[in-house]
């Protein structure tokens, strides 16, 4: 349907991810966790598993987009949705053993839809490969349980919004592991507002004052 | 009556619309104004007046159906900025015939996100899909 460039990146994804959901291919970011028996093994796997996500909060997520991206710029709107799209799944894939699969599952849907076509405007920006990158490694470090709804902002970059009830947080996610973000929450019944930018590894950090879990926790069933 | 494309529709996890983003109230690089569009010049009538007003958005811009429209009282609307001791001016300028109705709010700030975001929830608090927005 496309040229090579869209159709290459598709190939890759379906090689990532196989028939299983396996992921043999995608390049292996990390080292194995320990398989050590016995009553420290948890405590060793645990520590292990802390270690690697500080390494992926360090190492680059292999920038496919930045080779991409100054061919994009000419291409009519639907291609370079289309490129957009591949290009967020396929750095998803590159960290899909840190995703619950069917998390993983439903933010490619909620993709799908976000860069339908059909609703953009040929002045609006994709969303720019850096911001996701960004977004993959506060979701990794972070965990958030609850899925936001997401919107991208007039600079193409991903917005993620967690809503319940009055309590709001959206997070815009900006190149470079840097997140800018805004919030609103209720304590005992006075509402407390609050804006700021930083380092994505350190957004729990800022958010511990007003209860993050209030966001990015399931709702009890 | 501000026109907000989808990309800045506030939704949750499962595609329901809950508003609008802060972002959508963003002016871009080289907008001197905020650009919103006057009911009560189309009709006194709240309903009648957004209806009328959407297809004035729709004679001016290309309006996709899942994009939104969101309302606010320009009093409630002002007293929020008066909050943040941002003065802005709310100005009647038809640009061209499509859209007699266009209002210009000027002096609004840049990159106060904290304001964007109150007024994303506190005065817009009307927001419909385009495709709602029907005569």
């Amino acid at each position: 349907m496309y040229n090579g460039q869209g159709k290459g990146a598709i190939c890759v994804v379906s090689r990532v991810y196989g028939s299983a959901g396996n992921i043999e291919d995608a390049p292996n970011l990390l080292f194995s966790l320990s398989s050590a028996a016995g009553e420290d093994a948890e405590t060793i796997s645990n520590s292990l598993l802390e270690i690697q996500k500080r390494q992926i909060l360090d190492r680059p997520i292999y920038k496919l987009a930045e080779v991409e991206a100054s061919r994009i710029a000419d291409k009519p709107l639907p291609e370079k949705l289309y490129d957009a799209l591949a290009r967020v799944k396929l750095l998803t894939a590159q960290v899909a053993m840190h995703l619950d699969t069917e998390w993983r599952s439903r933010i490619f849907e909620q993709l799908d839809d976000l860069l339908d076509a059909e609703d953009w405007h040929e002045d609006d920006d994709p969303i720019k490969a850096s911001s996701f990158e960004t977004f993959l490694r506060m979701i990794i470090f972070h965990k958030p349980s609850r899925r936001p709804g997401f919107g991208v902002s007039n600079r193409g970059y991903l917005i993620a919004a967690w809503t319940t009830g009055s309590n709001r947080l959206t997070i815009e996610f900006l190149p470079n592991d840097t997140v800018r973000w805004v919030l609103s929450c209720e304590f005992d019944g006075e509402t407390e507002r609050a804006a700021g930018e930083t380092p994505v590894r350190r957004l729990m950090e800022v958010l511990a004052p007003y209860s993050p879990p209030r966001w990015f926790a399931d709702a009890p069933r | 009556m501000r026109y907000v494309r989808k990309r800045q529709l506030r939704r949750d996890e499962n595609g329901n619309v809950l508003g609008i983003l802060p972002q959508a109230l963003e002016l871009r690089e080289g907008e001197a104004y905020l650009s919103v569009t006057w009911l009560e010049h189309f009709d006194p009538q709240y309903e009648r007046g957004l209806i009328q007003a959407a297809e004035a958005i729709r004679r001016q811009l290309e309006v996709r159906g899942n994009d939104g429209f969101s309302t606010t009282e320009v009093e409630g609307f002002c007293d929020i900025c008066e909050r943040f001791n941002e003065k802005v001016r709310v100005l009647h300028e038809p640009v061209n015939d499509e859209n007699t109705g266009h209002v210009a709010i000027r002096r609004f700030p840049r990159d106060n996100l904290e304001l964007l975001d109150l007024l994303a929830s506190d005065a817009f608090v009307d927001t419909r899909v385009a495709s709602h927005v029907v005569p």
